[in-house]
């Protein structure tokens, strides 16, 4: 079964994802409350998909993105994103992010997203 | 507003059977704003002719040719609306929106004395009706569904368009005629970013210069900002020059859908058009400004509507965010830039604090604070990115600018408006009353389109649902007042196990026939006192239930008590005195088929018909009203040490 690795400052967004995730059945190996974590958590979980929200503290979304992404450059990660910041997720899909979702997220978008690079095409 | 439709009534161009199609194509292109013409004959409306239809008919293979030199009688829509100008508005309305979905947006011919006054444009009726404050809602709701109807229309009439715009290497004049009028702005651009030669008319109108040739930049550079529209064309520039479709798709998704171009508001969707190995991406642009307007009432009522259902179902995390919301606004902010030293970091911090914030009410549906506490974003980002120039002050400025009650006031109102002023007082449940549920899910369906509803609805119900433990524990005081009066001790009924959440309602006949089950524990199970004294049992009669849910949908629950149990030689006895079976049959029942004697009609083991248990009709009741539903019911006895009574029910 794919691994996933949730990733955001706010505990609040991390169960709210989390709850969707696990319900369709994915299974999530771990949380990650900064960049910093997140990167750490990588390299010792290898999971096949990372969500990554973009504003943290200690370690941004895109510097971990782009440490991650230079540790494994066929990653998996998907940003976490306030809808209106096209910039920003542009700066993240030319970094290597293979997708995004807008906060606040819909279930059946979420699992789309997911599925849609998870699954064997 | 006046009650009949004469003040709807506009003239309206008419044309003979006779004429031949081109005569309605010269007319539909010197006057651009006409919705249709009447066709006809010895004066009479015997036909309509609308644009859409119109361009439909001729954007045809061979459409205009067969079309433009023959008499209209042969392209005409015939079943028309003919009314009266004394119809009333209401009747009007009925017997308007009654036809068939393409022909809904049709004009309606009016007669005056038997002659043809004029016609009624539908958009017009909508428009005059939305003002009238009565039938708002239900207007809106109407125009939701035609809107939907026509942007399906609107959808299959561009994908057309779009095939054709592909499949024909030499694009004729009918085509450019079609596309010119439309109503909608086509263009596209080339790898160089450039617009090319292939435009509609509208993109002239909508842009207020002609577009070919020029950079597409150029012509939004007024209205997307700077930042958005370099990403824009970095976008524009990884499409062309990516051939991974997923990655394509993932790109455009970051596109804007509406951009105010000369103060209005256009929409965009954006498609790649292949041909060969030539790429071009295409922009269809829509003027929504009038739309947008109808739509932005309901939208609002839509997102309230989201905020009431959220603010019952998460009553915990919306409570708590705002505290948490209220404590950082009203202290923390200004801790922090107090005593940070590092102004920078403080106000990194506050900034991701604030982003926080602005997500998680979000997702909440509080989108007004949500909103508000975006602006302060854009403030603290711009401090951000030149923190120099700002003080401590200028930043704690942010802050003070709104008021905490101001910032949290609309969504706040719209959840005390729904649910009552009492949901802040700090209670876990929220107590709302069944027609308040019953009106928002009224609401619901009248707002949402059937796929948001199907989602909502369902949150909405579980508010009426009862916890079945509830409506065990409503036994209690029954069970124990039934104990006293045959002089029998017991302790409170204990609840154990799931959280079993149940539409009472279906389960009513059911769940009223358990009288049955907890009558006879206390009449027949439960022994007297100084029975239970020398048996070594606790003086007083103890029943536990315990519930568990089973996935996907169903539920079982048991009524255990801890009385004298099932006596089998009563059975037997009682099966022989009632003549049902012999004594040889009988001796060959097993513990389980003694057991289902029981709960058949009439049989009672009790030597007495008393006044509490009647005549034994208790349990074959309870087992009739679980079948009613689709359940089962299984008894477990030990003699001496107690009954079990199991009962396995779907949910309905």
């Amino acid at each position: 079964m794919p691994t996933i690795l949730i990733t955001d400052d706010s505990r609040f967004m991390r169960d709210n994802l989390k709850n969707i995730l696990l319900e369709a059945g994915h299974k999530v190996v771990g949380e990650a409350a900064n960049g910093k974590e997140s990167v750490e958590l990588y390299q010792k979980l290898h999971p096949d998909l990372v969500t990554m929200d973009i504003t943290m503290p200690v370690l941004s979304g895109l510097d971990a993105l782009k440490q991650i992404v230079a540790l494994d450059p066929k990653a998996n990660v998907v940003m976490v994103t306030a809808i209106g910041k096209p910039e920003k997720v542009l700066e993240a899909l030319n970094a290597g992010a293979k997708n995004y979702i807008t906060k606040p997220f819909e279930k059946e978008k979420v699992l789309e997203i997911i599925d849609e690079l998870l699954l064997p095409v | 507003m006046d009650n009949s439709i004469a003040s709807l009534v506009e003239p309206v161009k008419t044309f003979d059977v006779g004429d031949i199609g081109k005569s309605v194509n010269d007319y539909f292109i010197a006057n651009p704003g006409t919705e249709g013409v009447v066709i006809c004959d010895k004066e009479q409306p015997a036909g309509i002719v609308m644009r859409s239809y119109y361009y439909q008919k001729i954007g045809q293979q061979y459409g205009y040719s067969l079309y433009s030199g023959r008499p209209l009688a042969l392209m005409m829509k015939t079943d028309i609306l003919i009314l009266d100008a004394a119809c009333d508005l209401a009747r009007f309305g009925h017997l308007a929106m009654d036809r068939q979905p393409e022909d809904v947006y049709d004009f309606v011919a009016v007669m005056d004395n038997g002659r043809l006054l004029g016609a009624v444009s539908i958009r017009n009726f909508l428009v005059e009706m939305s003002n009238a404050k009565e039938h708002e809602i239900e207007l809106l709701r109407e125009h939701n569904v035609m809107i939907e109807q026509a942007r399906q229309k609107e959808k299959e009439y561009l994908a057309e368009v779009e095939r054709m715009n592909r499949d024909l290497a030499v694009r004729s004049d009918s085509i450019k005629n079609l596309l010119d009028n439309a109503g909608q702005g086509f263009l596209t651009i080339n790898d160089k970013l450039i617009v090319t030669d292939e435009f509609s008319n509208e993109c002239v109108r909508i842009f207020g210069v002609q577009v070919g040739g020029r950079p597409i930049a150029s012509l939004l550079a007024s209205g997307v900002e700077k930042d958005a529209l370099e990403a824009m064309t970095d976008i524009f520039r990884n499409v062309f020059s990516e051939e991974n479709k997923l990655r394509n798709k993932v790109y455009m998704s970051l596109l804007p859908g509406e951009i105010r171009i000369n103060n209005r508001a256009i929409q965009f969707v954006y498609k790649i058009i292949r041909s060969g190995t030539e790429k071009q991406i295409m922009f269809i642009l829509t003027d929504i400004t009038q739309r947008k307007h109808l739509e932005q009432k309901m939208e609002e009522e839509k997102t309230n509507m989201r905020l009431a259902v959220k603010a019952v179902m998460n009553k915990n995390d919306i409570v708590a965010t705002l505290q948490e919301l209220e404590a950082f606004y009203t202290k923390t902010v200004f801790d922090t830039l107090a005593v940070t030293a590092d102004f920078k970091q403080a106000l990194a911090s506050i900034f991701r604090t604030v982003h926080t914030f602005k997500g998680n009410l979000a997702q909440l549906s509080m989108t007004h604070t949500s909103n508000t506490l975006h602006g302060i974003e854009n403030d603290l980002q711009r401090a951000l990115d030149a923190p120099a120039s700002y003080t401590s002050e200028q930043v704690a400025g942010f802050f003070r600018r709104i008021s905490y009650a101001q910032l949290v006031e609309d969504d706040v109102r719209v959840i005390t408006d729904t649910l009552g002023q009492d949901y802040f007082r700090q209670d876990e449940t929220v107590a709302v009353d069944k027609h308040n549920i019953l009106a928002i899910e009224e609401k619901i369906r009248s707002l949402c389109s059937p796929e948001l509803s199907a989602r909502l609805l369902p949150s909405v119900k579980k508010l009426r649902y009862q916890n079945f433990k509830n409506i065990l524990m409503k036994y209690n005081e029954y069970l124990l007042f039934t104990a006293e009066k045959l002089e029998k001790e017991m302790n409170d009924i204990t609840v154990l196990g799931d959280d079993v959440f149940i539409d009472a309602d279906k389960y009513r006949p059911f769940t009223k026939s358990l009288t049955n089950i907890f009558r006879n524990i206390a009449d027949h199970a439960i022994e007297p006192p100084d029975e239970r004294i020398d048996k070594g049992k606790n003086v007083k009669g103890s029943v536990t239930c315990k519930l568990v849910e089973q996935e996907p949908n169903n539920f079982v629950f048991s009524i255990q008590d801890d009385g004298r149990g099932i006596d089998f030689a009563r059975v037997r006895e009682k099966a022989l005195e009632k003549g049902l079976y012999s004594p040889e049959e009988l001796a060959q029942f097993s513990p389980q088929k003694l057991l289902e004697l029981v709960l058949l009609d009439n049989f009672s083991t009790k030597d007495s018909v008393t006044a509490i248990s009647g005549r034994g009709m208790g349990l074959s009741a309870v087992k009739a009203e679980i079948e009613q539903i689709g359940g089962k019911m299984e008894i477990d006895t030990e003699p001496g040490a107690g009954t079990k009574f199991v009962f396995r029910l779907p949910q309905l």
